[in-house]
């Protein structure tokens, strides 16, 4: 079937076996403490996780212009991830690299749970990461009061209200794509309450979502989570907050891998 | 309840992708009491989009499939489901919907086919401005994903990617699909209404190109997935096809027989060559009469007036012949 030449071109070899595994990993993201804006935070944190669940060190490099190093990516285009010559961003072109090295979390897996794995991904992705755009350029508070200062931050005067104005366009566009941007915030919470419940169902009383081991899957949902429940938001939308405290087994999960990966930071 | 969709071609009961989903969600679900109306117009549609469905208890709108489906499920109308649903469906629709949309509504070759097909469901005056929402639709797909504008030159219409994701995906559906009736565990799901709604279009509609339709092709398990879903709960009046493409593939099929249905007899091609000809020397001596190019003059009405000298030798021929 016409199979083989869709892997071939999809994964590109020759461009992907030039990467030189050993190389340096370094990641570029804005600013974490003044710049940063939750979806970007939690894109960031989800590549930031899967490095560390791979053993693989990393640098990480702030700059105010990351987002506009990205060479592709279709949502935030952050974070922009390079190793030696190969440079890319968002999540899926790296797992897609190590996929190739055969050096993936999930090598062993069945054909079966791999479907379940990029099928869950998928739905993770865009159920969350919409949410997130949602939370920050939808709702005037949080325009107003986080998202305008924090994005406009890193420019002078009239530059700011330029970047904050187009960058919110661009998002808008992208909402309007998935058909997100006329939704009411508790039809947005209405979505989030329903992957979660699929989240819990799937994860069970086990640690990861496969079982013991950590895959993709855990980094991606550890990502989303653990930064929406970090972030600072206005009581107008903590009811998402509250909707995902709702089920402890996530919240567990999300503190089973914080104090694993993260712990050292921390203490 | 009614629900308004568009009307079918090809076989099918939609020509539209999200009406398929419902009507399929509809049987799935074996929901009684829903009267699908196909004389309507997207005007009445809160988004501009077909389907909608009206609650005729409180005369409530609800419009595309994501608020359809939460009402059916809300008044009790559920498929007893697999929590991974959710996933399946959303893995689909993000890995064929660009394609598919850009097949049908971006590609320049195709674009004609698939506006005819809505304009000529949509009434008047409507027809002019409904299609092009989709269009719309579709070009703010291609600039999402693949960062490009349909108003760019056709060369500059990079879908690879997206191909090649389109692709992915129904190899992966064929994989998993097997030969099993339903998708999972042999069951009625919602994930069926989707998947056939998909394939369904992707197989049946005859576009000039259609890059999907010979790859489904490929996997015999779908076209047979789709036959097998219509041919159970669909009856035949619920399907259309009309009276054109009928004929289209009527003369495809006789093609197959015969070879050169397309060129005329010797004798017809002859005849046009005659009748062109003469159409066009008529005209041409029309033209030349009427602007004073050429003259007609009768000669017997010269005989009778003065001789004019231009006509002398003509006159004093014909006198010689009296003599």
């Amino acid at each position: 079937m016409a199979k083989s030449t869709i892997n071939q071109l999809y994964l590109n070899m020759n461009e992907l076996d030039r990467v030189e595994m050993n190389e340096k990993i370094i990641i570029y993201q804005p600013y974490d403490e003044v710049q940063i804006l939750l979806a970007e935070n939690a894109s960031c944190l989800a590549v930031k996780t899967y490095l560390k669940m791979l053993n693989r060190d990393f640098t990480v490099k702030s700059c105010a212009n990351a987002e506009f190093m990205a060479p592709s990516g279709k949502r935030t285009k952050l974070p922009v991830v390079q190793i030696g010559n190969f440079i890319a961003a968002e999540f899926d072109p790296i797992i897609n690299l190590f996929e190739h090295k055969s050096m993936s979390l999930t090598e062993n897996f069945e054909a079966e749970d791999k479907d379940d794995l990029v099928t869950y991904m998928s739905l993770v992705d865009m159920i969350l990461t919409n949410t997130e755009l949602y939370i920050s350029w939808c709702d005037e508070l949080v325009l107003k009061e986080i998202t305008k200062k924090r994005n406009g931050s890193v420019y002078p005067f009239p530059l700011n209200h330029i970047q904050n104005s187009r960058k919110r366009y661009a998002v808008i566009k992208q909402l309007r794509f998935y058909d997100w941007a006329n939704l009411t915030f508790e039809e947005v919470v209405d979505k989030v309450d329903k992957l979660c419940q699929t989240l819990v169902a799937k994860l069970g009383d086990r640690d990861y979502f496969f079982g013991s081991n950590p895959t993709e899957l855990d980094a991606l949902v550890f990502g989303h989570l653990f930064c929406i429940f970090t972030m600072e938001l206005p009581s107008s939308v903590s009811l998402l907050k509250e909707t995902i405290n709702k089920y402890s087994q996530l919240t567990q999960f999300c503190g089973r891998i914080e104090k694993k990966y993260f712990g050292k930071i921390k203490n | 309840m009614e629900l308004f969709v568009y009307k079918g071609e090809y076989q099918l009961p939609s020509i539209d992708l999200d009406c398929l989903r419902v009507l399929m969600y509809i049987k799935l679900a074996d929901i009684q009491g829903i009267k699908i109306r196909t004389d309507c117009s997207p005007f009445h549609s809160n988004n501009g989009f077909l389907p909608y469905l009206i609650d005729s208890s409180d005369n409530k709108k609800y419009c595309g499939y994501e608020r359809i489906i939460n009402f059916l499920k809300k008044e009790g109308y559920t498929l007893d489901g697999s929590e991974k649903n959710e996933a399946y469906i959303m893995y689909i629709t993000q890995n064929l919907y660009p394609f598919l949309m850009y097949q049908l509504f971006g590609n320049p070759q195709n674009i004609d086919e698939t506006r005819a097909l809505y304009a000529l469901r949509t009434p008047f005056p409507f027809n002019f401005y409904y299609p092009s929402k989709y269009v719309r639709k579709c070009e703010q797909v291609c600039q999402n994903v693949a960062n490009f504008s349909l108003e760019d030159p056709v060369t500059a219409h990079d879908t690879t990617k997206m191909e090649v994701d389109a692709k992915k995906c129904l190899n992966w559906i064929s994989e998993r699909l097997g030969n099993k009736e339903f998708f999972i565990n042999g069951s009625q799901n919602e994930v069926d209404a989707t998947i056939f709604a998909y394939l369904a279009i992707i197989l049946k509609f005859q576009l000039p190109n259609n890059q999907l339709q010979s790859h489904a092709n490929q996997c015999k398990n779908l076209s047979r997935y789709v036959d097998n879903l219509k041919k159970k709960f669909f009856n035949e009046n619920e399907c259309f096809e009309s009276e054109k493409v009928k004929a289209q593939n009527l003369k495809k099929e006789q093609k197959v027989f015969t070879g050169q249905e397309d060129e005329d007899p010797p004798s017809e091609i002859r005849k046009r060559y005659i009748m062109s000809g003469l159409i066009a020397s008529i005209a041409m001596f029309g033209y030349g009469y009427f602007s004073g190019i050429f003259n007609i003059v009768i000669a017997e009405k010269l005989r009778l007036n003065e001789p004019e000298t231009s006509f002398s030798d003509f006159n004093d021929y014909t006198d010689n012949d009296d003599e």
